[in-house]
């Protein structure tokens, strides 16, 4: 959080997935929010409800899933409630999204060039004011599309840009997909697990590229992921999810050193460190409820080791600890 | 039961057929041979009505007791060739999945095979051999093996690497003992869904030989031969070809019907 | 590996093929147990002297050892002799090849429908999975492959040419390749043999107008045969294609839903239809055997039906060999348009 504008705020978003006929709540009461220039962590298990929550923004949700009540609004405009044709034009400009698995992402028949240059088709504006010819068009596009991957990083953009995906290796791919986001110039950047498929060298690779990006371009990222380590290296705050909700929020430092939220405190204690000479690993008891057949109250109480008696009756509402932090937990319940 | 709600398609395919199946298999008990022979000059392409419901032939004959009979010799002949073909599919395909030193040259062979055309394939078998009904299942027999060949093949290849091949191979089971009692019976599952729409495509494919001019005399009620036989007369008596013709298309397309649901049910791969 | 090795690998493999269906033809007409090789030669009714039966035999080398013998005949059918064909009254080769371009007409055009009929319908079917429109699809074309081609034909030409006409409405031609007073009077010079390429080519419009009215039936009956597959498969493959990643992802970028169907969709969904149509063109050639009989379609379906009702196996064979040969350019040409769909065959 900071002083300037939100660029996207989530709030009560509740989303059900339809799973054997039945619709069952996949996503309950999220809220998020986000500032021009920060980078948000949305950090939580697998199943927790991330790549629903980041899906969601630009209406790509599964044919399985629907969104039952909340809002959504991106420099203040509602989301929700879009036609598909509005929201095309809302991909294509205003928000990039980019994914785990960059060979799963990019289309093998189409070359490079061919696949950033599409995204020109729909918002030719980007190009710039004129009205030009198509092969004009053309021509700027692809040059425009090697400006960007030089921007990432790539080596030797001109021979990438005349490529198939499957001649590039997983680095080049995830930063072929970042470039294609960055192209129509987003007001914010979500990026769903985006190093988690790539080994460690590579990894560290990109982290450093979008820190770059920050700084270079004041990109507003969304970052989701598992790994506290990502989140420690790039986010100004973090947001805990939790089996379809947000359990926890603060800025990255405070939630580091005091973190609240029984899971998120479990969370960072089970990260094992060079420096706590630990030789016993401290995983958390349990595993995250189906969403099928959820536990009464908090989700949490199950495995929470601070677990009392509202805790499995009754969902804890998001409270106010202190300023700019937000706890879901009965532990600081005003009640209590 | 909610199974058969589910696909109502196959399970009415399945009643055509069975009806189809009984009718031709009673057929030579309930209708005399004699009709056959029974040229009423006459008589000839009468239209239908109550006591002809097909008509009459160009030799007066009553088609739907040709069409009957028919079905009898056409259905016996496409069942036979399939289980033959299956047969010998399935067991040259087992061994050679099998067995690796006959795999190869057992999938060169089946290459070929499959390189020409079934009906061409059939046709050259059939015209060397002679033009009749045994020489056409015969031909057809040929044909039709190397596909159940190559799938048998494809499936054991996979089996042979679960652990209970090996298991029992540490146990001392010979190959033969391995192949037909374990093996097998194991894969047999979508080699065989295959068979029903076999069946009809075999069926089509022998009337269209016998259309050609394999089949049979004006004597031997065929329904390939009955529609060429018909097709002289198709403007002034277009039932001798619609009849006939229509047996074909109801047979294959219930055999087809219970085939596609055969084919999904219990091939992984192809479901959608 | 490069382009050009790619297909030199491919005409080696198809290449031994070839050779193999040879011998299996060539086991046909002279190693059949108790079969008399002469026997396709001699016409029934027709007497033949003891000495040209002899001569016969010479020319044929019917003394020597099987293996012999194949060494001969696979020389004659690389000098483009194939054996005399009695019903043609000609050499099977030449006899085949004058006939070859309107089985291609033919073929092609039932190509061309099936796949402009079926790959739509594919593409539809897979969009409304599970809906009305899917199961009409499906029902269709399961309804499609049960026709009897040769019934079909019939049933076409009864409705299509006689009743049709017999309401005094505009109706199909029902045999032939084009109509014959038309040829007469607007003669064609052939050039290609296709008489609708010529037909153009020469600016003969009412040559080519009667060509193509030909050309509907038959057609759309031999057509049946391959849609069914075309459909079954592209939608197959369609529902395939629309599971992957790189679909949301070109979605997310905005893009139209026709655009990302037709380019980033169809494209990698196609390439299973295009081998089918590979193998399928074996099936056509089979069906055309069928239907060029029923609409007396000359082409070499129609001559090799003559061969059967006139015993005359050397044809029948030579018919075979030829079909098999056809199948193995077909193949590669499939190939070789696949290398250039989808770049990744090529390395």
């Amino acid at each position: 959080m900071n002083d300037r504008p939100a660029v996207l705020e989530i709030e009560g978003l509740n989303v059900e997935l339809s799973i054997s006929g039945r619709w069952v709540p996949a996503l309950n009461q999220v809220n998020l929010a986000i500032h021009r220039g920060e980078a948000l962590g949305l950090i939580g298990e697998s199943g927790s409800g991330k790549s629903l929550t980041a899906l969601s923004v630009p209406g790509l949700l599964p044919a399985n899933a629907r969104v039952t009540g909340g809002s959504i609004r991106l420099m203040g405009e509602e989301l929700l409630g879009k036609t598909e044709q509005e929201l095309n034009k809302l991909r294509s400009r205003s928000v990039a999204l980019v994914f785990q698995n960059p060979t799963s992402y990019l289309n093998p028949v189409l070359t490079i060039g061919q696949q950033i240059a599409e995204i020109f088709e729909v918002s030719p504006e980007l190009l710039g004011p004129a009205r030009m010819s198509r092969r004009e068009q053309r021509r700027l596009a692809r040059e425009k599309a090697v400006e960007y991957l030089r921007l990432v990083k790539t080596p030797d953009p001109e021979r990438i840009v005349r490529q198939y995906p499957f001649e590039l290796s997983g680095g080049m791919q995830q930063r072929t997909v970042i470039a294609m986001g960055l192209v129509r110039r987003p007001h914010l950047v979500i990026a769903d697990e985006i190093t988690t498929a790539l080994d460690v060298t590579v990894q560290a690779q990109i982290l450093a590229l979008l820190a770059e990006l920050r700084r270079s371009i004041d990109m507003t990222l969304l970052l989701i992921t598992h790994d506290m380590g990502i989140i420690a290296q790039l986010a100004d705050s973090v947001a805990v999810m939790y089996s379809g909700s947000v359990i926890e929020y603060a800025d990255a430092r405070s939630l580091f050193r005091t973190p609240k939220h029984p899971y998120a405190k479990a969370l960072l204690e089970a990260v094992p460190t060079l420096q706590s000479g630990d030789t016993i690993f401290r995983p958390i008891p349990g595993g995250i409820p189906a969403i099928t057949d959820p536990p009464p109250g908090c989700r949490y109480h199950p495995r929470c080791s601070h677990a009392f008696a509202p805790c499995s009756v009754t969902v804890p509402a998001p409270v106010l600890p202190e300023a700019g932090r937000v706890v879901a937990c009965h532990l600081y319940s005003a009640a209590s | 039961m909610t199974w058969m709600r589910r696909n109502k398609l196959a399970v009415a395919g399945l009643l055509i057929f069975a009806a189809i199946l009984l009718m031709g298999a009673i057929a030579p008990y309930a209708i005399s041979a004699a009709v056959v022979r029974n040229v009423q000059f006459a008589n000839k392409l009468t239209a239908p009505d109550g006591a002809h419901w097909f008509g009459t032939d160009d030799y007066g004959r009553d088609l739907f007791s040709m069409v009957l009979l028919a079905a009898n010799l056409d259905l016996r002949a496409a069942l036979s060739v399939v289980a033959a073909a299956a047969a010998i599919g399935i067991v040259m395909g087992a061994l050679a999945g099998f067995i690796d030193r006959l795999d190869e040259p057992l999938m060169r062979v089946t290459d070929i095979f499959l390189s020409i055309p079934s009906l061409v394939l059939a046709m050259a078998i059939a015209s060397v051999l002679g033009r009749s009904i045994q020489n056409l299942s015969i031909a057809l027999v040929i044909v039709s093996w190397p596909i159940y060949c190559r799938l048998m093949r494809g499936q054991v290849l996979t089996e042979k690497r679960k652990p209970y091949v090996r298991a029992l191979t540490t146990l001392g089971v010979g190959h033969m003992r391995m192949i037909f009692r374990h093996i097998i019976p194991n894969t047999l599952a979508p080699v065989v869904a295959r068979a029903p729409a076999d069946v009809g495509l075999i069926l089509i494919t022998m009337a269209a030989l016998s259309y050609i001019g394999f089949g049979p005399g004006p004597y031997v009620p065929e329904w390939g031969s009955l529609v060429a036989a018909g097709q002289a007369y198709i403007f002034q008596a277009p039932w001798l070809v619609i009849f006939p013709g229509a047996a074909i298309f109801l047979t294959s397309l219930s055999l087809n019907l219970v085939g596609d649901w055969a084919r999904d049910a219990f091939d992984p791969r192809l479901r959608t | 590996m490069g382009f050009l090795a790619y297909v030199i690998k491919r005409l080696l493999l198809l290449g031994l093929v070839l050779l193999g269906v040879s011998i299996v033809v060539f086991f046909l007409l002279r190693g059949m147990p108790g079969v008399d090789p002469l026997a396709a030669y001699i016409t029934p009714g027709l007497p033949i002297s003891h000495d040209a039966l002899n001569s016969l035999r010479k020319e044929l080398h019917l003394e020597q050892p099987l293996p012999v013998q194949y060494y001969f005949y696979m020389a004659g059918l690389l000098h483009g002799d194939w054996g005399y064909s009695r019903t043609a009254t000609q050499n099977v080769l030449p006899a085949l090849l004058e006939r070859l371009p309107a089985t291609i007409e033919l073929a092609v055009a039932a190509v061309l429908l099936s796949v402009l009929l079926g790959v739509p319908a594919g593409v539809i079917a897979a969009l409304r999975k599970d809906r009305a429109a899917d199961l009409a699809v499906r029902v269709v074309s399961i309804t499609g492959i049960s026709f009897p081609v040769f019934w079909l034909g019939i049933i076409l030409q009864l409705v299509f040419f006689y009743y049709l006409g017999q309401l005094g409405l505009p109706h199909l031609p029902a045999r032939g390749r084009v109509d014959e007073l038309v040829a007469l009077e607007y003669p064609l010079q052939p050039i290609t043999g296709f008489y609708l390429i010529d037909g153009l080519v020469e600016g003969n419009m009412p040559f080519f107008l009667s060509a193509l009215a030909h050309l509907v039936l038959p057609a759309f009956a031999l057509s049946l045969i391959s849609m069914a597959s075309v459909v079954r498969i592209m939608r197959a493959s369609m529902l395939e294609v629309l599971r992957q990643d790189y679909i949301l992802l070109a979605r997310s970028k905005g893009l139209p839903a026709r655009v990302v169907v037709i380019r980033h969709a169809l494209r990698n969904a196609i390439t299973p239809v295009l081998t089918t149509a590979g193998t399928t063109l074996g099936i056509l050639l089979g069906g055309a055997v069928v239907v060029e009989t029923v609409f007396s379609w000359p082409g070499v379906g129609q001559l090799a039906a003559q061969g059967i009702l006139n015993d005359d196996s050397v044809l029948v064979v030579g018919f075979t060999l030829f079909v098999a040969a056809m199948m193995v350019i077909v193949n590669l040409a499939v190939d070789v348009l696949y290398a250039i769909v989808d770049p990744r065959v090529r390395y």
